[in-house]
């Protein structure tokens, strides 16, 4: 279960978002749909916990650690430039203490392994952090415009990890694409 | 969950390797020490100065060149924006840890170089080795444990160059000191009882940031619940 209870974020004195709740259960997508500078990637940024609200709360089912029930993919989630996907992949399980299956992920990702990845185009960076965010199963997929700069092939791996997520939790996808409005069961309008 | 110290080590594999591919926070330390040392040998070629003296101009190379080299291994993250895949992954404990252990690493090889090169280059001379192996040590693990902790305070800050110079300075002049103190004997100055407090006190400065680092690690870095 995911709640958000009157949730609020500002910055300075200018609120983005006010007064926002919603409810998720297992098996959902719930979409964020917005216009541009509305707060979609803000409030994703917060039901991962990488920033406070400025009030509200955030209600998560799972109590433990956040790094093993969240995963996380943004456009502007930077990458280590000098480590390659297959290192990205492996220090990711080894910090969060799942056994790797970087081999496993790069076949499905289609990613070189000994490429660092200040050489990787915006596709197949977009493909790694999608990697990173599910490999190790979370029960919270946050997905922001996940199919951004991505192919036809990588556009379907996104429907097919949401579609496996769904499996095991919830996924909030923050969007404005007409294709992956479509995925979405429930809907968040902002803005 | 793995144990802190299993995390630990991964972040300190990943310090190293990035610093092994790009080795800029080696080269800039090991260029401005070897231009420091040069510079330094060159004013004093007709001069003696003092072991006092001598243990200042040593102590103050090393305190710039770690200024140089270590603060990257924290301010890279915010300049690569990779904090926030740092703060998903690694618990902030042993993100602080496994990066302090990369910065000692690096002041460690750092002082080696630095230290070689100042005794061939100004002809000091070394009376009680031990001593200045001991203050090496001391004053490398605290230097890496302070400029550690300013590397996490100034992370995420806009002007963190201006603000790490701010909040550094307090931390750094009082372990100067008590590293020149220390290094005095080793060149030949002083007594061994004030160089040993000087020791003490340097070693307690390095127990105290270090003990300090994780709990503000994790109070400016866990994720919000």
């Amino acid at each position: 279960m995911l709640a958000a209870h009157n949730l609020g974020k500002r910055f300075g004195p200018r609120w983005i978002f006010r007064d926002l709740a919603f409810e998720a259960s297992m098996g959902q997508v719930i979409g964020v749909f917005g216009p541009n500078g509305c707060g979609k990637s803000t409030l994703l940024r917060l039901l991962a916990g990488l920033a406070p609200a400025s009030e509200g709360k955030i209600t998560r089912d799972s109590s433990g650690d956040l790094r093993q029930s969240v995963g996380f993919a943004a456009l502007d989630l930077a990458l280590y430039p000098d480590l390659t996907a297959d290192e990205h992949l492996v220090l990711a399980a080894k910090l969060r203490g799942h056994p790797s299956k970087a081999e496993i992920w790069l076949n499905r990702i289609a990613l070189p392994p000994d490429q660092p990845t200040r050489e990787f185009s915006s596709g197949m960076r977009a493909r790694l952090r999608l990697a990173l965010a599910v490999q190790h199963s979370p029960t919270l997929l946050l997905l922001d415009e996940p199919s951004a700069s991505l192919d036809e092939a990588g556009r379907n791996l996104v429907r097919e990890l949401i579609a496996e997520q769904c499996g095991r939790g919830i996924v909030v996808l923050a969007t404005n694409d007409p294709i992956e409005k479509e995925w979405a069961h429930h809907a968040i309008n902002l803005g | 969950m793995p144990s802190i110290w299993a995390e630990t080590l991964a972040i300190f594999i990943k310090e190293l390797s990035t610093e092994w591919r790009s080795r800029q926070g080696l080269l800039a330390g090991g260029l401005f020490s070897v231009v420091a040392v040069v510079a330094m040998a060159f004013a004093g070629v007709n001069a003696r100065p003092t072991p006092t003296l001598q243990a200042g101009m040593f102590t103050i190379v090393l305190l710039f060149a770690a200024c140089i080299t270590l603060p990257r291994v924290f301010l890279i993250e915010d300049e690569q924006r990779t904090l926030d895949l740092l703060r998903l992954l690694a618990r902030p404990e042993a993100a602080f840890l496994g990066k302090y252990g990369a910065c000692k690493l690096q002041i460690i090889v750092t002082a080696t170089i630095l230290s070689c090169l100042y005794v061939f280059l100004s002809g000091v001379s070394i009376t009680i080795p031990w001593m200045l192996v001991a203050a090496l040590a001391v004053e490398s693990v605290t230097l890496a444990a302070t400029l550690s902790i300013v590397g996490v305070l100034v992370s995420g800050a806009r002007n963190r160059w201006v603000l790490a110079a701010a909040v550094g300075l307090p931390l750094l002049l009082p372990q100067t000191t008590l590293s020149i103190g220390a290094l005095r004997f080793a060149f030949g100055e002083g007594t061994q009882t004030a160089a040993l407090q000087n020791l003490s006190g340097l070693g307690l400065f390095a127990i105290a940031m270090t003990s300090f680092g994780p709990a503000l690690a994790n109070a400016m870095w866990k994720l919000e619940r």
